[in-house]
């Protein structure tokens, strides 16, 4: 054989060799060279990730009591597609996680690779399903959100849903800092979507989310909202609210609303209960706004210490209207009018002032804008602009109607009184730490800004001191061992379907300072639409009492008085109704001082207010054009309780 | 009849291991599709195994077969193996899979004849070009009856169709030409002429063409006719340096179909990595060097013609398959010997090993 044969044999051996020289560079190439950035490719491809639910931080209480925390409990989950006998196991699984069997049923059915069943279910419901044993079922544990105190601070903590998104509370305010990052559930799976091998679950990642320490203390909270329920219950009322502050540092030690939910169940309660009335109800602050109103004219020198005020027999007219106290005084000297709350006094002060100034100071000690509180749907409330106010209006606020506050607002007014005239920030939050200890964030006392100057402050508060002394409206206001600055408060509410005032549902309240001379707390106790009396020192002042008496005790605060007095001295009624902010009904308008309705009709807007100017009337304009309606009927007298108006429409 | 013990050791134990391997890779990747399928995971192993046996058997037989015998069923080999081709295309003979009918059904067994034209090609090339000798230079005697008998088996087994076993039979037909010294001119001019008819086989068939889309830029379409490439790709990519593990791979599961036929190479690729592949491809080049290695050894020319026929066809196979699978030459669908699931690919391929061992021991006798 020749040459040529083992030549052309050797040449198509070299051949092969470079064929297959090329394919080990290729193999090297995809498997080597590219192998992490494909490798990625087909773990993604295999891998299916289920996100679950984060670790929410915890809530503490000042003394790192738990309020709100994150326990792992089982969810159930389903791989549809490797349960055998769909029906058979839809009927167990309905029974064992209490579901309608025509639902899991239709889950098994759906052909989905992965599906939950039910999260988050009870131990008892895991061990159901557990003791089943269906291929196909298995377990996650997902961490569940918990209040161990059910009801206590619930308004004030909120909830989550859940997903563990905060929804309420501090849960929502607080929500990004408490959440953390979900892990996910990964399993693999075939193209068909369908798990892989020993259907082994790994969970990776997810971050623990950042713990609340509270300046808020469980056991005064759980004093205040004791305390709540029975005064509200006491009074027959429809809901109420307290909230205890640190003056000096604006610290909230408590803050409750009643009526209460229970966080760990809330699908059983309605959106009406979750409301945090303390923060985001407003009501007009009654007679407790002569506190401010006495410290602005202190302020201002517009009254002198001793000076006598005349309130006038106990009825007044200003604007148009007649004012009334609901015990008639003469001259008294302008240290008692808080002690008997008299609105004529008021009125007659808010004038000295004038609009301009009340105004201001009523901004001032931040009526008519947000505290900044950490809760979510704060209302600010409302102060008109002064440029509105009618002579009426200048009266009626100064003692305490025709503006609206939260509860929060009167209370961080009247502990600017208590701390020497400073307005602070309300502070729930105290610090933000990280999982591991870490401090992230420290809210230190903020001073909004300073109101009054320290001596008019302890002056106005020394004048509060006689409200629950004996002849003051707050007598049973009064805390046993210790000295009470206090006021009490009672408004008409805003009828919501006539717009003016209702005739019978109120709203009482008692703001307190304790111990008066070195104040410790200030207690605010507002018991809305109260049946049994309508007034803050029969209904509310004696919640304040118990509150304040307990709330101290706990504190170690020594009594500092001696027992001059009873625990719970004689109570005169009558003494203790002096505080009616407006105690007016359809027949209190005196018949001289009567205002009749003008005719209006047919007038326009620019004729009605020099028919305003003339007569001194307030009347309300609605629309524009001339004046087709009007109440009330031309002739008729105005009354408080039924505001004038007027409407115009384009002449036609 | 007195048993020689000459063999190439070699070339027979690259087969044995290549061939188990393929069992245990077959078993790997066919598992999961063969418990869906036939509710027995074992369902591909058995046969697989059976077909090993049969395999190993036949090898054995051929082993100790003086190949010189061969010479007189080469004609007959070659007209039944024709024969069987033309039966194959009557409508109801054959197994039809995936639009082509490339197998006959006899009883559960199936036979794909095209793999036995294959061998009958080879041993009647290197019977006739023997017996040429001089005359092969000459257009007539030379070139014309072998381009004949090629052309006819290349287009029976094109109306199957299997393009893949085509021009696996031309281009082995082509090579022993060469060896054996049929004049190049010739041979690159039936080259030539082929390309328009190639490139008319395959830009007018549908599924051709998309291959050859496909494979120039399989992104483009990632879950159609890109789709397999890409998971044979995925595949190598997630093997890495020393793979996943016996398997563990999971582009079997559904991802990657035909994973335990044509495409089981890659499955070694995931689950034995870089260094599973270089193993196996350096076990196909070893014999490769080996069958050529007999063929330069043997004396006789049929031998020699035979041998490296015989090598050429596996080697030729094992690298269009390997080069399809790592995304190098379009898809085919083409068997990897040893290794694919398939019982006449395998016994072919063994049956052509013992062939081959049978040359190299009358080679060690011849030596003595």
């Amino acid at each position: 054989m020749g040459k040529w044969v083992g030549f052309r044999i050797k040449l198509v051996g070299a051949l092969f060799v470079v064929f297959f020289a090329v394919i080990v560079a290729r193999a090297f190439y995809l498997q080597i060279f590219e192998q992490k950035k494909l490798h990625a490719r087909a773990k993604q491809q295999h891998q299916r990730i289920i996100p679950l639910n984060p670790q929410r931080g915890t809530i503490f209480d000042a003394h790192g009591e738990e309020l709100a925390l994150s326990i792992n409990v089982d969810s159930v989950y389903a791989h549809p597609q490797e349960v055998q006998n769909v029906s058979g196991a839809a009927k167990a699984l309905a029974k064992a996680l209490a579901l309608s069997p025509a639902k899991v049923r239709k889950k098994l059915e759906s052909g989905k690779p992965f599906l939950w069943l039910k999260r988050q279910v009870t131990p008892r419901e895991s061990e159901r399903v557990r003791a089943l044993d269906i291929a196909g079922v298995g377990f996650i544990q997902e961490p569940r959100r918990f209040y161990p105190n059910s009801e206590i601070g619930a308004h004030m903590l909120g909830f989550t849903g859940v997903d563990p998104k905060g929804l309420e509370g501090l849960e929502l305010k607080y929500d990004s800092e408490l959440l953390g990052s979900g892990g996910h559930l990964i399993y693999e799976r075939d193209a068909r979507g369908r798990v892989l091998g020993t259907g082994k679950h790994t969970v990776q990642g997810g971050v623990n989310g950042n713990s609340l320490y509270l300046t808020v203390d469980k056991n005064l909270q759980y004093i205040a909202e004791k305390e709540l329920a029975a005064g509200v219950k006491e009074a027959e009322a429809k809901a109420g609210s307290i909230v205890i502050i640190e003056p000096h540092s604006g610290k909230v030690l408590a803050m409750a609303t009643h009526p209460v939910f229970n966080p760990n169940n809330i699908r059983k309660f309605r959106p009406l209960q979750w409301r945090n009335r303390v923060v985001c109800d407003t009501v007009e602050p009654g007679s407790t706004i002569k506190v401010f109103l006495m410290a602005a004219a202190f302020e201002e020198k517009v009254v002198r210490k001793k000076q006598f005020i005349n309130c006038e027999n106990g009825s007044f007219s200003v604007g148009g209207r007649v004012i009334h106290d609901s015990h008639p005084y003469g001259p008294i000297r302008i240290e008692e009018v808080l002690k008997v709350s008299s609105n004529i006094a008021a009125a007659k002060i808010g004038k000295k002032l004038n609009r301009e100034r009340l105004y201001s100071y009523l901004s001032a000690f931040g009526f008519g804008s947000r505290t900044g509180v950490d809760l979510p749907g704060e209302v600010a409330g409302s102060l008109r602009p002064p440029s509105s106010w009618y002579e009426l209006d200048l009266a009626s606020i100064s003692f305490g109607q025709g503006l609206t506050a939260t509860p929060l607002q009167v209370a961080m007014a009247t502990a600017a009184i208590a701390n020497g005239g400073e307005l602070m920030e309300p502070i729930l939050v105290e610090k933000v730490e990280s999982p591991d200890g870490r401090l992230l964030h420290h809210n230190e006392p903020k001073v909004v800004r300073r109101v009054i100057s320290k001596e008019v402050a302890d002056y106005v508060r020394a004048l509060m001191t006689l409200t629950t002394e004996r002849g003051g409206t707050g007598t049973l206001g009064v805390v046993p061992g210790f000295l009470v600055a206090g006021k009490t408060g009672t408004a008409q509410k805003v009828d919501p379907v006539t717009g003016g005032y209702s005739a019978d549902r109120r709203v009482a309240s008692f703001v307190g300072i304790v111990p008066a001379e070195a104040p410790r707390l200030v207690v605010l106790v507002v018991i809305d639409e109260p049946q049994t009396s309508p007034y803050g020192g029969v209904v509310a002042a004696p919640v304040f009492s118990r509150v304040a008496s307990q709330t101290l005790a706990y504190l170690r605060v020594d009594p500092n008085i001696e027992k001059k007095q009873d625990p719970f001295p004689a109570v005169n009624p009558e003494a203790v109704a002096f505080d009616a902010a407006e105690p007016l009904g359809e027949g209190t308008v005196v018949g001289d001082k009567k205002k009749r309705m003008p005719k209006l009709f047919g007038l326009s807007c620019r004729q009605v207010l020099q028919q305003m100017e003339e007569s001194g009337l307030n009347i309300k304009i609605k629309g524009h054009g001339v004046v087709v309606e009007q109440s009330p009927k031309p002739g008729l007298p105005i009354s408080f309780k039924r505001a004038a108006w007027v409407r115009l429409a384009p002449a036609g | 009849m007195e048993l020689r013990r000459n063999f190439d050791i070699s070339v027979l134990l690259l087969a044995v291991v290549l061939s188990c391997l393929g069992v245990i890779m077959v078993y790997s990747a066919s598992a999961v599709v063969a418990g869906e399928r036939f509710a027995d995971g074992f369902h591909f192993l058995k046969r697989q195994g059976l077909f090993l046996a049969v395999g190993f058997i036949l090898m054995g037989i051929a082993m100790f077969f003086d190949y010189r015998h061969l010479r007189k069923t080469a004609i007959p080999m070659l007209i039944l193996s024709l024969g069987l081709l033309v039966l194959i295309l009557f409508p109801g003979m054959g197994r039809e899979v995936n639009g082509a009918v490339r197998w006959f059904r006899l009883g559960g067994i199936s036979f794909q004849p095209s793999e036995l034209a294959k061998l009958a090609l080879v041993i009647y090339m290197a019977h006739s070009l023997t017996k040429k000798k001089q005359k092969i230079k000459s257009f007539r005697m030379g070139f014309l009856p072998y381009m004949l008998v090629m052309a006819t088996m290349l287009l029976l087994i094109l109306m199957e169709p299997d393009l893949g076993s085509g021009m696996v039979l031309a281009a082995v037909g082509l090579l022993i030409m060469i060896i054996a010294g049929v004049k190049l001119r010739y041979l690159f001019s039936v080259v030539i002429m082929m390309v328009p008819f190639l490139y008319f086989a395959i830009m007018n068939v549908p599924y051709r063409r998309e291959r050859i889309l496909a494979f120039l830029n399989p992104w483009k379409a990632p879950d159609s006719y890109g789709y397999q490439i890409i998971q044979s790709q995925i595949a190598f990519e997630a093997g890495g340096l020393w793979g996943q593990g016996l398997g563990e791979g999971k582009q079997k599961l559904f991802y990657l179909p035909e994973a335990h036929t044509d495409f089981v190479f890659s499955v070694v690729g995931e689950e034995l990595g870089f260094i599973g592949v270089l193993v196996v491809i350096s076990m196909f080049l070893l014999l490769i060097i080996q069958g050529f290695r007999i063929a330069l050894n043997t004396e006789d020319p049929f031998g020699r013609y035979l041998a490296f026929g015989l090598t050429v066809l596996l080697g030729l196979e094992a690298f269009l398959n390997v080069a399809v699978v790592l995304g190098l030459l379009p898809p085919k669908g083409m068997a990897l010997p040893f290794l694919s699931y398939g019982g006449s690919n395998l016994v072919c391929s063994l049956v052509a090993v013992g062939i081959l061992l049978s040359i190299s021991s009358r080679n060690a006798e011849a030596a003595k």
